[in-house]
């Protein structure tokens, strides 16, 4: 009855609170059904992607920071093992000449030791030549002496001009 | 011959506008106000209603369309489709939420469905259906509808004690807020009745109805759709701002 009372009314331009009132009824049901069927839906996929996005932003931050650490810890035992090379290559270096100076030293030392045998030896076999050189001398002189005189020489004479001769060889 | 034409068509507008408007309104804009009520379920109502309706039951239609078929089928990296919907949808929550914040998954739905409906509603007038706002009803219900909105989300906020002592100081708040409804109406059924009394009269004449309209429907049509949804939705979302603020 007040339907109808309401929905007769003549007002000017039409206005109608019924139809006010059918309106208000059909625009609520459309925000309900497009706020369930459609704007929710989306808003929800969109959230969620958003939020997939904010965790891998957040992880790949996260590795990231972790692979900073670890590029700092490499950075840092690089660098100690660039020290201890270093390090490593002085000491070795120092070993290296300090076996250098002993090689050198011993080889001086076997050179001189060589040297004074050697001299040793040298002066060892000059005596010898020396004796040697006087025995044969000596035989010489007494051959040449008994052919120039002629005669038995005896031992004394021999050992008169020997000696005579050895003298004045060794001066 | 081109001050023949313009004066032609001059004393074409004058006689047009004496037509309308001299003793009263003429037929076509009298019908266009007034048009002959049609029978809804035994009531006599303005036929911009079943196109009210007729849009609803579309717009949910292609809700249903969209939510079985487009939805489910949404992919991380949007294209299409998604696209637009993303763009559409994220627009609306964006200007909801970062002004309203927990009132914007309210007020959010709310305005993208009055900004599509709205536009549609005007938008059916390029395919010679009479425009959903063609009637002052449904403009007062989207304003009255608002009304409640802004309403309901100052009381959420600010409590019913809260939402009343800004009348205390000023009275002349109330009628501030008395006004937004009908601002909101009237602007809707202002321009959106304009365009449609002008396209009316332009094809009510042959000499008019030929290759005019095609221009004159995009300003009075096309601009109007998406003037008028746009600007009830920037409304919409400053009022509740308002209130809740």
């Amino acid at each position: 009855m007040t339907s109808t009372l309401l929905a007769e009314t003549t007002l000017p331009l039409g206005l109608n609170f019924f139809e006010i009132l059918l309106e208000m009824f059909n625009l609520a049901i459309l925000v309900v059904g497009v706020r369930f069927l459609l704007y929710k839906p989306v808003k929800k996929y969109m959230e969620k992607r958003s939020e997939e996005y904010k965790k891998a932003e957040e992880e790949s931050e996260q590795k990231r920071k972790e692979a900073e650490d670890l590029k700092l810890q490499y950075e840092k035992v690089l660098e100690e093992s660039r020290q201890n090379a270093i390090t490593c290559s002085k000491e070795a270096t120092a070993s290296a000449m300090i076996q250098a100076e002993e090689i050198v030293e011993n080889a001086k030392t076997e050179a001189e030791r060589i040297l004074q045998k050697a001299e040793e030896e040298l002066s060892h076999k000059e005596l010898m030549q020396k004796e040697e050189l006087s025995n044969s001398v000596s035989e010489l002189a007494l051959d040449m002496a008994s052919k120039i005189l002629q005669r038995e020489i005896k031992t004394e004479d021999n050992d008169i001009v020997i000696n005579n001769l050895i003298e004045r060889w060794k001066n | 011959m081109y001050s023949m034409l313009s004066g032609k068509f001059a004393d074409f507008l004058r006689n047009q506008y004496r037509e309308a408007f001299s003793g009263g309104m003429s037929d076509k804009v009298s019908e266009a106000l007034e048009p002959e009520l049609v029978n809804l379920f035994g009531l006599k109502v303005n036929p911009s209603m079943f196109t009210a309706f007729g849009l609803t039951v579309f717009i949910l239609l292609v809700c249903v369309i969209v939510r079985i078929f487009i939805i489910p089928k949404f992919q991380k990296r949007p294209k299409g489709m998604q696209i637009v919907l993303e763009g559409i949808v994220g627009y609306f929550d964006r200007s909801a939420t970062s002004e309203l914040h927990r009132h914007g998954s309210f007020v959010g739905p709310y305005v993208f469905t009055a900004a599509a409906f709205i536009a549609l509603g005007t938008l059916v007038e390029l395919i010679g259906i009479r425009p959903a706002f063609g009637s002052i009803n449904a403009c007062f219900a989207f304003g009255f509808t608002t009304f409640l909105v802004i309403n309901i989300c100052g009381i959420r906020e600010k409590k019913l004690w809260g939402r009343a002592k800004r009348y205390v100081p000023n009275i002349i708040n109330i009628l501030t807020d008395i006004s937004v409804p009908f601002s909101l109406s009237l602007r809707l059924f202002g321009s959106i009745m304009s365009g449609f009394i002008i396209t009316e009269l332009l094809y009510a004449q042959l000499f008019t109805s030929i290759v005019l309209p095609a221009f004159v429907a995009v300003i009075t049509t096309l601009f109007h759709a998406a003037i008028q949804s746009y600007l009830f939705a920037t409304l919409t979302v400053m009022f509740v701002r308002e209130a809740v603020e």
